[in-house]
This record gives C-alpha cells, sequence and structure tokens, in this order.
C-alpha cells in the first residue's frame, strides 16, 4: 500500500464517524428542506410532495403581508444588538483578565450563571413555567402559566418603596436592556477572554517601556491582537440573533411549519431566510477582513 | 510613575483604577448572579413563603420539605422524578463523551492527515455553523424513525453528535499542534491511532473541556428531542419533565418545584466548577481564519 492510499484510508476512518452523523441528520435534512420549499406536500402521512415550482416564493412575497416586516424587524435587531454585544463582551472580558486578587472567583462567579442563562433550563424557569419569574430583573418578556405573580421576585416593589414609580420604571427598563444582553453574550465574553489571555506579555511590558498608557494599550496592542477573535464573536453573534428560538422570523417559521403544518412554506420561508443571513455574514467578513491582523502575519 | 504602576502594582496597592475595577466587578456579579441565588434560597423555602405577596428575596425559615415532596409524594407517582433524573444523566453523558470521540477523531482526520477533499468538507462544516431551518425537522424526524431507533435512547443520544460549533473549535484548536510534531510521532512508528490518541489529545485538553461543558449544557438543557421522538413517559428527560409535570401552577407543588428546578441546574453548576480552570485557558485560537 503507497503511503498516500495508507493516508485517505486512515482519513477516512477518522473523519467518518462525524461525517456520517453530519449528513445523515444535517445535509440530508437539509437538501429534503430544499424539496420542500419547491413543492407542496400532497400526503403527509406517506411525506409525498408534488413539485410546484416556485409557488412558495412567490406567495411569500405577494400574500404574506407578516413575512416581511418580520425579516427587517430581524434585521433591525441585529444591527442594534450586535455591536453593543461585541463591545460589551470585550469589555467585560478585559475586566475579567485583569490582574487583579481573587480574578479566579470573580471569573467563575460571573460566568456561571451567564452560561446557566443561556440554557434552556434557565429560561423555562424564568418565562413558562414562573417559578422563578424575575422578569424586572432578567428581561425575559414572561407570563408563566399561572405562576408570574407567585414566584415574582418583587424587586419592583422595593424600587417602587425606594425612588418612586416613574425612576423605578427608568431602571427597570435599563436593567432590562442591560441584562438581556448579558444574556446574549456568554460565550463572546469566554472566546474574547482565551484570546486576551494569549497576547504575550512581553508586548505590553514594551508598550510600557515606550510610555504607552493603559488607553493607548488597549488600541495599539490589545484590540490588533484580539480583531481575529473579534470578528469571531461578531460573527457568532450576528447567526445567533438570527437563529436564536427567540427570534420573530424563526418563531413565524415555527409556526407556519407546526402550528398551521404547512411546511412546504416554511421550508420556503426558511430559505429566504438563511440566504438573507448568508449575505450579512459575507457582509460582515467583507467589512472586517480588513482590519483583522494575524500574529505573525506581515 | 508610571513604571511604578506595573502590572504587579496594580494587584497590590489601593489606586482609583483598583477600585472601579472591583466595584464594577461586584457590581456585575451582582446582577448575574441573582437568579442563581434566588434560585437557591427558593428551593428552601416553605410553602406559605413562596406564595406570599409580595414576595420577599430570602427565606425566613428555611426546610427540605420540597426536596422530600419531590423524592416521596413525586415519586410514588406513575414515573418517579428520579427516572428523570437517570434518562437525563446517561443520554447526557453519552451523548457529550460520543461528541468528543467522533468530532476530535473527525478533526484530527481533516487536521493531520492529507485527504483529499478536505478543505471542501471543512467549508460544508463551516456553512452547516449558520443553517437551523425550523422545516428540517419532519426530515429528521424520518431519518430517525427509518433508523428504527424511535423511542429509544438513541433517539435523544445520536441526533445531535454531529453538532458543527463543536467541530469547529476543536479542528481551529487542532491546528495549533504543530505539524512537525505528529510528524516526528509517524517517523518514530507511532500509529495514526498512537498519534491521535498519544500527542494530539492531549495537547487539546482545554478545547475538550470546553466542548464538553458546552455540550452539557447545549443537551441537558434541551426538552426537544425528547417531546419530538420519544412517545413512551418513562424515556423522557428532565427539561422536559419540568416543563409538563409541573405546569398548571399547582400551587400545593410549589415547593417541589423550586427543588427540581436547583437539582436539575445542579450538575451542570458541578461540570462547570469542575471544568473551569481549563474552559477558561481555552479557545486562545479560535480565532477566526479568512
Amino acid at each position: 500500500m503507497t503511503i498516500q492510499r495508507r493516508d485517505i484510508l486512515s482519513g477516512f476512518l477518522f473523519t467518518s464517524p462525524w461525517f456520517i452523523g453530519f449528513f445523515l441528520f444535517f445535509f440530508y435534512p437539509l437538501s429534503q428542506s430544499i424539496r420542500l420549499a419547491f413543492s407542496n406536500i400532497t400526503d403527509i402521512t406517506e411525506f409525498r410532495m408534488a413539485w410546484t415550482g416556485f409557488d412558495n416564493f412567490a406567495n411569500a412575497f405577494a400574500r404574506d403581508i407578516q413575512f416581511f416586516p418580520l425579516l427587517l424587524d430581524s434585521v433591525g435587531n441585529m444591527l442594534a444588538n450586535t455591536p453593543i454585544v461585541v463591545v460589551f463582551s470585550l469589555f467585560i472580558a478585559i475586566l475579567l483578565n485583569r490582574e487583579i486578587r481573587g480574578k479566579g472567583l470573580f471569573r467563575v462567579a460571573f460566568l456561571l450563571p451567564v452560561l446557566l442563562g443561556t440554557g434552556i433550563v434557565m429560561q423555562t424557569i424564568r418565562g413558562n413555567y414562573g417559578v422563578v419569574d424575575i422578569s424586572s430583573q432578567m428581561g425575559s418578556a414572561s407570563t408563566g402559566p399561572g405562576g408570574a405573580e407567585l414566584g415574582e421576585i418583587g424587586i419592583n416593589h422595593y424600587l417602587v418603596t425606594l425612588i418612586g414609580p416613574v425612576a423605578a420604571g427608568y431602571l427597570q427598563a435599563v436593567l432590562r436592556k442591560v441584562s438581556e444582553i448579558l444574556w446574549m453574550s456568554g460565550i463572546q465574553i469566554i472566546l474574547l477572554l482565551g484570546s486576551l489571555q494569549t497576547i504575550p506579555t512581553p508586548y505590553y511590558e514594551a508598550a510600557l517601556c515606550d510610555g504607552a498608557s493603559e488607553w493607548e494599550k488597549f488600541w495599539k496592542v490589545t484590540l490588533p491582537l484580539t480583531m481575529p477573535t473579534i470578528l469571531l464573536v461578531t460573527v457568532y453573534t450576528v447567526i445567533d440573533s438570527f437563529t436564536s428560538a427567540d427570534n420573530g422570523v424563526i418563531r413565524y417559521i415555527t409556526g407556519v411549519s407546526f402550528a398551521n403544518f404547512n411546511l412546504a412554506y416554511g421550508s420556503a420561508l426558511s430559505w429566504m431566510y438563511f440566504l438573507l443571513v448568508g449575505i450579512v455574514i459575507l457582509a460582515v467578513f467583507a467589512i472586517m477582513r480588513r482590519r483583522v491582523f494575524y500574529m505573525g502575519e506581515k | 510613575m508610571r513604571l511604578a504602576r506595573s502590572r504587579e502594582g496594580i494587584g497590590n496597592r489601593i489606586t482609583t483604577g483598583w477600585v472601579v475595577t472591583y466595584a464594577l466587578m461586584i457590581l456585575l456579579v451582582a446582577f448575574t448572579s441573582l437568579p442563581l441565588v434566588y434560585l437557591l434560597v427558593s428551593a428552601f423555602k416553605p410553602l406559605d413563603e413562596l406564595v406570599l405577596y409580595p414576595p420577599r428575596f430570602f427565606v425566613r425559615r428555611p426546610t427540605v420539605e420540597g426536596f422530600l415532596d419531590l423524592f416521596t409524594a413525586l415519586d410514588s407517582q406513575e414515573i418517579p422524578f428520579t427516572r428523570y433524573l437517570f434518562n437525563s444523566l446517561f443520554t447526557t453523558s453519552a451523548n457529550v463523551l460520543l461528541i468528543v470521540l467522533i468530532s476530535t477523531m473527525g478533526a484530527y482526520g481533516l487536521d493531520k492527515i492529507k485527504l483529499p477533499g478536505g478543505r471542501a468538507l471543512f467549508r460544508i462544516v463551516i456553512l452547516g455553523l449558520m443553517f437551523s431551518p425550523p422545516a428540517a425537522q419532519i426530515p429528521i424526524y424520518m431519518a430517525i424513525n427509518s433508523l428504527g431507533i424511535l423511542d429509544t435512547y438513541w433517539a435523544l443520544i445520536i441526533p445531535k453528535l454531529a453538532t458543527p460549533m463543536f467541530f469547529f473549535l476543536l479542528k481551529q484548536f487542532m491546528s495549533q499542534v504543530p505539524l512537525e510534531m505528529v510528524e516526528s510521532a509517524r517517523m518514530d512508528g507511532a500509529g495514526e491511532f498512537g498519534v491521535y490518541r498519544r500527542i494530539v489529545l492531549p495537547m487539546i485538553k482545554p478545547a475538550i473541556a470546553t466542548v464538553v461543558v458546552f455540550a452539557f449544557i447545549d443537551n441537558w438543557n434541551d426538552a426537544g428531542p425528547s417531546t419530538i421522538y420519544i412517545t413512551r413517559q418513562a424515556m423522557r428527560t428532565l427539561p422536559f419533565a419540568l416543563g409538563t409535570i409541573f405546569s398548571g401552577g399547582v400551587i400545593a407543588r410549589l415547593a417541589a418545584q423550586n427543588a427540581a428546578a436547583l437539582l436539575t441546574i445542579l450538575p451542570t453548576i458541578l461540570l462547570y466548577l469542575v471544568m473551569q480552570s481549563k474552559v477558561i485557558r481555552t479557545m486562545a485560537y479560535s480565532g477566526l481564519k479568512g
């Protein structure tokens, strides 16, 4: 057996388990949904479909009065949230990366709830079933079935008695926004923290010798060297904002597909949506690529 | 003056920056850990304190009656709570183990072995990062159905094994392991599997720890598979149980609900505490290369 053939064989053996799973549960369903988008289901139990060409897509343009406003909404949300999330995560990551006593403790205490908060259990607890419904704190628009008042944390009451209803209202709005951003930033903060830690300390020492201030060090050393990760984090945030279950379009498509059981139309909407997401991500790359510099590159 | 404020100096002397940093940190930690503390506190509240209006944050007379209720009253029901707990622990552990195994193997195959079409395959994985159409749910269901694993633990374990995000992270991290190292191990007569197990795996431990934590959180919290692919109640997992058996807001069960919520979140906390020192060190090299 030649070396090359042995390479192919072992490479194949190593990669096949993952890719079999990928094609079975990802690629195949995806290709099915392309077919669905151009069809109509004639028999749901046998999953038979009839080819209808671009009808589903035409319907989205001509008849659907909900889809495009939602689409615009979702792009608007993404544009508004992504820069805030990225800057905020960078800020937090830098804060957590500072050389202070007890930083390990801070990291655990800060990141653990954030990580848990991205989990559905926490969301369920926060939202649906209302045991720990602290909507004033977490910013989840939640009305748990019958549980909202039972478990509410009562921050409202404290605030209102403390600073009056108007100021309390403003403060709550701010808190809601901050927590919304915070709970979108868990993975981003970890990614950035990891990246900050790879910046070699001699760089900072050299900057210090040249008399750079903290502010200059951030712009001249930290930021350029974290750029690749910032790009990753930006793309991740964009994707997350578009594909999270809270997203209006995703909710609408899920509703069309399963509540109304119009799978074919749902597929067509999905594909239009993901085409848009793809374009947005390409745009992000195009804009950011010029500013990204890789360590060791000239 | 500036030299005096070197990196070590910041940690030991009280400066404005120091005060601001600590104040911000404490504020943030208070903000994020509040729900968690509330969850903890609530689990030990007696019923009358849970229904108190206006509610009180801290517990006055702590009790374990919620836990007792959970393990006695609910355990005598058709499906005991411990069964859901077992289902979740078993399927999530199997899932995480297999994810790590096949993703690291796949990443090794693409990154350390010259495989024709390897680059194209990796591009497909990157594309996979951004697609999750809800409409693909039905074909996935049909794939599971035709494998004949509907209503078994396999249906909870297999479908989410090939997750592009984890593959991507591991591959990016693995590409930092120098090829020379792999080559020299091969020269010394190590088989491909030996190189993978003895050289590459130990070097990417931080990335593995990260994937373990994320994969665990991801699967532990997902009620989806157990709702869609499972029809027997005894096979379902915790998040599903939390969503259904406690829904409807039965006030008498409120204490048990809070206890269950705490127990559900506990394994994740423990796992994170064990893994966290490694997690933070990770993903150092996961920056996107265009």
